[in-house]
C-alpha cells in the first residue's frame, strides 16, 4: 500500500475519485451530471494509459499495475457497449466497479518495471491474467442486475431497460468466454512452465469451480428457462462470489494448505 | 425422449455440483491429497460418467450435432477429460501392467555438469524409467538482473547462539570511512579501512609474478614465459618453441571422451592453467595444458631427455589500481587485544565476494594455525560482498544424444521445456552451492495433443456460442434495418 505521485498515479486517484461521484450522481438519478462524470473519468483514464504508454514506450500491457490500468479505462466503454449492443443499464454500479478495478492500480501494485521472477516470465502470463480480469469485471456488472432481480422484476423509470434476469443473462454471456480462455490459457501456461496443465493447485480448483457455477447456471437456465427467475440469479451471485474466493484464495490458502500461485502475491 | 433429455439434463447438473463439491473438497487438503482423491476409483468412476452424460448428449440433443458452437462447447470437453485421463498417473500405470508400456507419466532427472543421463527417477531417488535417448548436460548457469545498489559492501557474519542453544549466523552491514575505526559487531575485534581501490586487480611482489618456467628434468632453467597468449620463446639446446596458446582463469574440463571440451568457467572459482605448444623445426612436438600443480613433460627426441613447463602463481602481495578491472580491492587493519595486523580483501576477477575468515585473528597469533582449523561455520567471516540482482533464469544447457549421436539442442528454462521423445523435460532445481548440477523434473506428453485440441476447439466454441451468434444476429438485423 503506497501513494503514487507520479503523473499517472495522480491522474488514476483523479479518475477514481470521479468514478465515485459518476456513480453516486447515477444512483441518485442524476444521469447527465453522472454520465458527464463518468465520461470525463474515461477521458482521464485514457489519457493516463497513452501517458503511461509514452513512459515506456511500449504497449503498457506488461504488468499487473498497466492491465488494472487499462481495465479501469475501459470501464465506460463497457458501459456504453452493453447499454447500446444489449439493452442493459446499470451505469451507476459500472462506475463503482471501475472505482474498485482502479484500487489496485492506485495502492497496490507497483508501477516501476519489475523484476520478474523466472516463472512468471511467459508470454502466456498477461492474456491468461488479462482475459481473467476482464471477465471478472464483466460477471461482477452481471452480477448487479442479478442481485436486483432477487427484489424486483424490472427496473423502475428506465423503461427502456431489460428486465434485471433477462439483463444478468446478456452480460453473463459476454463474460463466460473470456472465463473460459483465462482457464484454458492458465491449463496451457501450466503445462509449459510447471510440466503439467493441471496441478490441483488450490487456486486451479477454485478458477475451475467459478466457471462450473456458470456452466451450471447456463445447462440451469437452458433446462427451466424463466421458471425460476430468482434461482437463475442467484446463480450468478453465486459465481460472483465463487470469484471473490478464487481472489482471495491465494491468501487465505496459508491457512490451509500452500499451493502454486501462492508466490504470486 | 423428453423424459430422457430431462434425466440428461439432471446428470448434468447432478455432474457439475458434484465437481464443484469435489474441488472445494480438493483446494481444502491439499495438492497432493487433491490428484490422489480425483485418482481413486470412485472418481475414475466419476469421469467415466461424465464422459457417458457427455456423449448421451450428442444421441438426444440435435442441436448438439447442428449447431457448430454446441459441437464445439461439449467435443472439446469431452476430448479434455478424456485425454486428461490417458496421460494421468493411473492410465501410465495399467499401460505399464498391461502393455509392458515402460513410460511413466512423471519422474525427475539429476544430471551433472558435463555428463549424460538416461533415467528418470522417482521421489526416493530410484530409477523407475529408462529412455533410448540421453540427456547431455553441457552447462548450467544462473542469470541474475543487474542489482539495484551497484556499490560493494561490507558485511560480518557471526555465530549467534540463541537461548534454545542453536547456532545461527547473524549478518550485519559494517559503515565504513577511510581511516575511521570501527567494532566489528558480534566480535572484539576492531578494524579500520585503509584504502579502498573501486578497481583493481592483485599486485605481486618483485619477482613474484605468475610466469612460465621451461627446465630440463633436472630443474635446470632453460627459458622463461610471461603467461599471455600468444608469448612465445625459442630456446637453443634443444631448438625447440615453447607458445603459450590460450591462459585460464578456472580451467574446467566439460564432458568425456571425444565430446569433452576444455572451457574457462570464470567467476565461478580459481584454477589458473595455460594451453601450451612445444615445437620442433618442423612439426608440433606436443600440446596440451599446464596446471601449477601439474607441468607439462615433453621429449623433444625419443632419447632425449624431457623439458618440464611449468606454471608457477604465486600469491599476490597486495592489489593495485586498474581501471578495465570490475573489482574492488580493500586493504584493512584489523585490531584485537593490542595487536594489529593488515589484510587485503579481494574477490578473484569474476567473483562477487572476497571472504577474509577472523578466527586466526581473534585467536592471536599463537593460536592462528589451531583456530584456522577451528570450526570455520563457526567463527565469524568479514565480507566484501556485491549485493546480487533477483534472479532472472536458471539454464540448463543441454544436448539430446541418440547412439552417441547429437541429435537435437536446447537450452532448458522455467517457462521453456524441452520437449523430446513423448516427454518434456523442465528446470526445476539446482545445485545451490557450486551450481554443479541441474534437476530437471520429467513429465508425459501422453494425451497432450487431444486435451490441447480439446481446450482450442472449447474456447473457440464458447467465443461462437457466445459473441459470435448474438453478434452476426445483431450484424444482420442491422443490415436489414439498413
Amino acid at each position: 500500500m503506497a501513494l503514487k505521485l507520479t503523473e499517472v498515479g495522480i491522474l488514476i486517484y483523479v479518475v477514481m475519485a470521479l468514478y465515485v461521484a459518476a456513480g453516486t450522481m447515477l444512483a441518485m438519478h442524476k444521469r447527465p451530471a453522472g454520465t458527464a462524470f463518468f465520461g470525463l473519468g474515461f477521458g482521464v483514464a485514457a489519457f493516463a494509459f497513452v501517458l503511461r504508454w509514452i513512459e515506456v514506450d511500449h504497449l503498457p500491457l506488461q504488468n499487473m499495475f498497466e492491465v488494472f490500468l487499462c481495465l479501469g479505462a475501459l470501464m465506460w466503454p463497457i458501459t456504453l457497449f452493453c447499454r447500446r449492443f444489449m439493452g442493459v443499464g446499470g451505469e451507476a454500479a459500472d462506475a463503482f466497479i471501475g472505482f474498485l478495478v482502479l484500487f489496485p492500480a492506485g495502492f497496490v501494485f507497483k508501477a516501476d518495471p519489475q523484476q520478474l521472477p523466472p516463472a512468471l516470465q511467459s508470454p502466456l502470463f498477461l492474456p491468461h491474467v488479462a482475459s481473467y480480469m476482464l471477465s471478472y469485471v464483466i460477471m461482477a456488472k452481471a452480477a448487479v442486475p442479478a442481485f436486483m432481480g432477487l427484489l424486483a422484476d424490472r427496473p423502475t423509470g428506465d423503461p427502456a431497460a431489460l428486465d434485471y434476469e433477462a439483463a444478468a443473462n446478456r452480460v453473463a454471456r459476454v463474460g463466460f468466454p473470456l472465463l473460459t480462455l483465462g482457464l484454458v490459457l492458465g491449463m496451457w501456461w501450466g503445462k509449459v512452465a510447471w510440466g503439467d496443465y493441471w496441478n490441483w493447485d488450490p487456486k486451479e480448483l477454485w478458477s475451475l469451480i467459478s466457471w462450473l457455477v456458470y456452466l451450471g447456471y447456463f445447462h440451469f437456465r437452458y433446462m427451466f428457462g424463466l421458471k425460476f427467475k430468482r434461482v437463475n440469479c442467484t446463480l450468478l451471485l453465486v459465481g460472483l462470489a465463487a470469484i471473490i474466493l478464487t481472489l482471495i484464495w491465494v491468501n487465505l490458502s496459508r491457512l490451509f494448505a500452500s499451493g502454486m500461485h501462492s508466490y504470486a502475491s | 425422449m423428453k423424459q430422457l433429455r430431462q434425466a440428461i439434463l439432471w446428470a448434468v447438473l447432478v455432474a457439475i455440483a458434484l465437481l464443484i463439491v469435489l474441488s472445494a473438497i480438493g483446494a481444502l487438503i491439499g495438492v497432493e491429497e487433491a490428484r490422489d482423491l480425483f485418482s481413486s476409483p470412485p472418481l475414475i468412476a466419476f469421469w467415466v460418467l461424465v464422459l457417458l452424460v457427455l456423449a448421451s448428449g450428442f444421441a438426444a440433443f440435435r442441436r448438439l450435432i447442428t449447431a457448430p458452437a454446441g459441437l464445439a462447447m461439449h467435443l472439446g470437453a469431452i476430448l479434455i477429460v478424456a485425454g486428461a485421463m490417458w496421460g494421468s498417473g493411473k492410465a501410465h500405470d495399467l499401460r505399464k501392467r498391461w502393455l509392458d508400456d515402460t513410460k511413466v507419466q512423471s519422474g525427475t532427472m539429476p544430471i551433472m555438469k558435463g555428463q549424460g543421463e538416461n533415467h528418470i527417477y522417482n521421489e526416493a531417488h530410484e530409477p523407475v524409467a529408462t529412455l533410448p535417448f540421453t540427456l547431455f548436460l553441457r552447462n548450467f548457469s544462473i542469470d541474475y538482473y543487474p542489482p539495484k545498489d551497484k556499490g560493494w559492501q561490507l558485511i560480518v557474519v557471526s555465530p549467534v547462539v540463541n537461548p534454545q542453544g542453536e547456532v545461527t549466523r547473524h549478518e550485519e552491514r559494517l559503515d565504513w570511512q577511510i581511516g575511521e575505526e570501527i567494532p566489528i559487531a558480534h566480535t572484539t575485534v576492531r578494524m579500520k579501512v585503509l584504502q579502498y581501490l573501486r578497481h583493481a586487480r592483485a599486485a605481486f611482489a618483485e619477482g613474484a609474478k605468475p610466469r612460465v618456467a621451461i627446465t630440463d628434468a633436472a630443474g635446470k632453467p632453460l627459458g622463461e614465459l610471461e603467461p599471455k597468449a600468444g608469448a612465445e620463446v625459442a630456446l637453443k639446446e634443444p631448438a625447440v618453441t615453447v607458445r603459450v596458446i590460450r591462459v585460464f582463469q578456472n580451467l574446467k574440463i566439460v564432458g568425456t571422451g571425444a565430446g569433452h571440451e576444455v572451457i574457462d568457467d570464470v567467476g565461478h572459482g580459481e584454477n589458473p592453467g595455460l594451453q601450451v605448444r612445444v615445437s620442433g623445426k618442423e612439426a608440433v612436438l606436443w600440446e596440451g595444458y599446464v596446471l601449477p600443480q601439474m607441468p607439462g613433460q615433453v621429449k623433444p627426441a625419443p632419447e632425449a631427455s624431457p623439458l618440464i613447463v611449468q606454471y608457477a602463481v604465486p600469491g599476490p602481495t597486495g592489489a593495485a589500481e586498474d581501471p578495465t578491472s570490475e573489482s574492488p580491492a580493500m586493504e584493512i587493519e584489523l585490531t584485537h587485544e593490542g595487536r594489529t595486523q593488515r589484510q587485503w580483501l579481494m574477490p578473484e576477477p569474476g567473483a562477487g565476494m572476497a571472504v577474509l575468515p577472523l578466527g586466526p585473528v581473534m585467536a592471536g597469533a599463537a593460536g592462528a594455525a589451531e583456530a584456522h582449523g577451528m570450526e570455520r561455520m563457526t567463527a565469524p567471516e568479514l565480507y566484501l560482498i556485491q549485493p546480487q540482482g533477483a534472479i532472472q533464469s536458471y539454464k540448463s544447457d543441454v544436448m539430446v544424444l541418440e547412439k552417441n549421436r547429437r541429435v537435437d539442442q536446447d537450452v532448458i528454462e522455467v517457462n521453456h521445456p524441452l520437449h523430446w521423445g513423448g516427454y518434456s523435460f523442465y528446470q526445476s532445481s539446482y545445485d545451490a552451492e557450486r551450481e554443479a548440477y541441474t534437476v530437471l523434473s520429467v513429465s508425459s506428453d501422453s494425451g497432450l495433443v487431444v486435451v490441447y485440441l480439446g481446450m482450442a476447439i472449447l474456447s473457440i466454441g464458447a467465443f461462437w456460442r457466445f459473441w459470435g451468434e448474438p453478434g452476426w444476429a445483431w450484424i444482420k438485423r442491422a443490415g436489414h434495418g439498413a
